[in-house]
């Protein structure tokens, strides 16, 4: 099985974003594997397991520093690894054609697994526009995975709780949630053992000359201030309770 | 006029709840609003539109209208609408299902989509979203053909603006992948109310210690009709499913109350609710990071409180 997993370099949560040139984000802080990929290359190893002599190719779309996110796709399990260079930050219509192509030029795969969204942009979109290049079936929000023969037994989880069951036939592109698997971080040797393994570049003007003719471009970044009143409600706990009481009844009026 | 759609998504003959706030919300732009709703025909639906300014509806049966959802059909439905009622600017509220068909329509059309937009320009089409875990708010330009915006539920309190409008029908017949097979949906009852729905989140994290405590917090949510959710830690801990996860790397939720209960408040868990519009902590300890940055705090144990509120809001 040939299995395609799909990374996306991304700023830590944690980390603190300072916006400059107006819409543009000061990158020198740290980076890392978007956390729903790791999901993503856990779940391809998993199916490695499952079928003997599969191969994982971890593809990234990103600057030259998005190297460092596919080492940790490579130490996490991935066995060869192609990097779409950019020097500008892409939006998922351009991702897509960059993915679409890479994965065209390296032959069709049976699997394209991915996080169901990455955690700076939050567009989740590009793997529909994969899908949709390839004309591949697509799943996103997968929780729970099953191969059978040539069919994915798949459920996907929403907010309420609501599970939706659907089956798809491979090949096909699969977006995964958190609930999936518990990603098994690398060893020590795995890191090292990552190092000596295949990285094959190539320019995003390579693969996509011309630009899209459908975009969306970030016009304006302004940062979210946040001024909460932080009072505290007094007295005994009866009073208390009493203070919170008042407070959701008169003021945000919900009971 | 500049025409705009707006897909409606219907739940057992109601029209979703949010679509009115949505509504109100696009008709700051200027322009004629045309509503779709997919093999669920109802002239009330109609009448409950007309009354926040929506002029036309868009009555669409596909496939003869047996079927009662199906992601591929439904986004080739309303791609059809938009040909058939030359309309380039798509609008829905960004609900669970919106979640697959709307990117399904950008993809199918190669069109601009944003997503859980906070506003829209429909004359510059721009869209703004929060970008980067909750850190920035970002102005996009869509540039294309079509625009498609979803745009984040609970922003806009519903406002009505009546006006006449009328119904229109249409038949459509659509081909799904043959590869894809819907094999429909299935409730978990981890939740008695959507969490991306509730006007009020009682969620509970480090502080919760197991997972029978949290029925404490079930049944004060139930009081008013609350949603409970968790951090992390008490999903990683196995106490709660990862579908009650608020967060970063969990549900996105924008309620009028959010009671944080023995939560610490994470930069990550605020990345999921920091645009809540009240936040109460309750929190034994008064250096929690969320007791600075909350409307309304309570220094004590969880234990204790939220049995008194519970008894409270039963009164």
């Amino acid at each position: 099985m040939k299995i395609f997993v799909c990374v996306k370099h991304v700023p830590d949560s944690a980390a603190t974003i300072t916006v400059i040139e107006k819409n543009q984000i000061d990158e020198q802080v740290t980076f890392l594997l978007n956390p729903y990929d790791e999901n993503a290359i856990s779940a391809a190893v998993k199916v490695k397991k499952q079928f003997e002599g599969s191969e994982i190719i971890a593809v990234s779309v990103g600057k030259a520093k998005a190297s460092e996110t596919i080492q940790s796709a490579l130490a996490m399990g991935a066995d060869r690894a192609i990097h779409v260079i950019t020097t500008t930050n892409v939006d998922s219509i351009l991702t897509a054609k960059a993915l679409y192509q890479a994965i065209l030029k390296d032959g069709l795969p049976d699997l394209i697994l991915m996080g169901k969204e990455s955690i700076d942009n939050e567009g989740m979109q590009t793997m529909f526009r994969l899908a949709a290049n390839l004309n591949f079936p697509i799943a996103s929000n997968v929780s729970s995975l099953e191969l059978k023969n040539q069919r994915v037994l798949i459920e996907s989880e929403w907010e309420a709780g609501k599970i939706e069951k659907i089956e798809i036939d491979l090949p096909s592109v699969l977006a995964v949630s958190k609930g999936l698997n518990k990603p098994q971080y690398p060893t020590l040797p795995q890191i090292i053992q990552a190092k000596k393994k295949k990285i094959e570049s190539v320019t995003i003007e390579a693969l996509v000359p011309n630009a899209p003719e459908s975009q969306m471009i970030i016009h304006e970044l302004s940062p979210i201030s946040e001024h909460r009143k932080c009072l505290e409600l007094e007295g005994d706990i009866e009073q208390k309770v009493e203070q919170l009481f008042t407070i959701l009844k008169n003021e945000a009026k919900v009971i | 006029m500049k025409k705009v759609a707006i897909y409606i998504e219907t739940e057992k003959g109601k029209i979703k709840s949010g679509s009115f706030g949505m509504i109100t919300a696009i008709r700051k732009n200027s322009a004629e609003l045309y509503a779709i709703i997919i093999n669920d025909y109802s002239e009330k639906y109609r009448e409950e539109l007309q009354v926040y300014g929506v002029q036309k509806v868009l009555f669409v049966t596909v496939n003869n209208g047996s079927e009662n959802y199906h992601p591929e059909r439904w986004s080739k439905a309303v791609i059809s609408s938009l040909k058939h009622l030359e309309i380039d600017t798509l609008m829905a509220l960004t609900t669970t299902k919106a979640k697959t068909v709307l990117p399904m329509i950008a993809a199918n059309l190669d069109a601009p989509l944003v997503l859980n937009c906070l506003q829209v320009d429909l004359e510059k089409n721009r869209a703004e979203k929060i970008l980067y875990s909750g850190k920035t708010n970002g102005t996009i330009q869509l540039k294309g053909k079509y625009y498609i915006y979803g745009m984040r539920k609970g922003n806009t309190d519903p406002d009505q603006d009546s006006c006449q409008s009328e119904s229109l029908f249409f038949n459509t017949s659509e081909i799904v992948n043959k590869n894809y097979h819907y094999q429909g949906e299935q409730s978990e009852a981890t939740n008695a109310v959507d969490l991306s729905e509730a006007e009020v989140i009682v969620a509970g994290g480090r502080g919760m210690e197991n997972q029978q405590n949290f029925d404490i917090l079930k049944a004060c949510a139930k009081k008013m009709n609350a949603s409970v959710g968790a951090s992390r830690v008490a999903v990683d801990s196995g106490w709660v499913p990862y579908a009650m996860q608020i967060g970063q790397t969990g549900a996105k939720v924008n309620p009028k109350v959010y009671i944080a209960c023995g939560l610490s408040g994470s930069v990550q868990h605020y990345a999921g609710m920091k645009t809540s519009n009240l936040i109460i902590a309750i929190n034994q300890d008064p250096n929690a990071a969320i007791i600075s940055n909350c409307d309304y705090f309570i220094v004590e144990n969880l234990f204790d409180v939220i049995p008194l509120l519970t008894k409270k809001l039963d009164s």
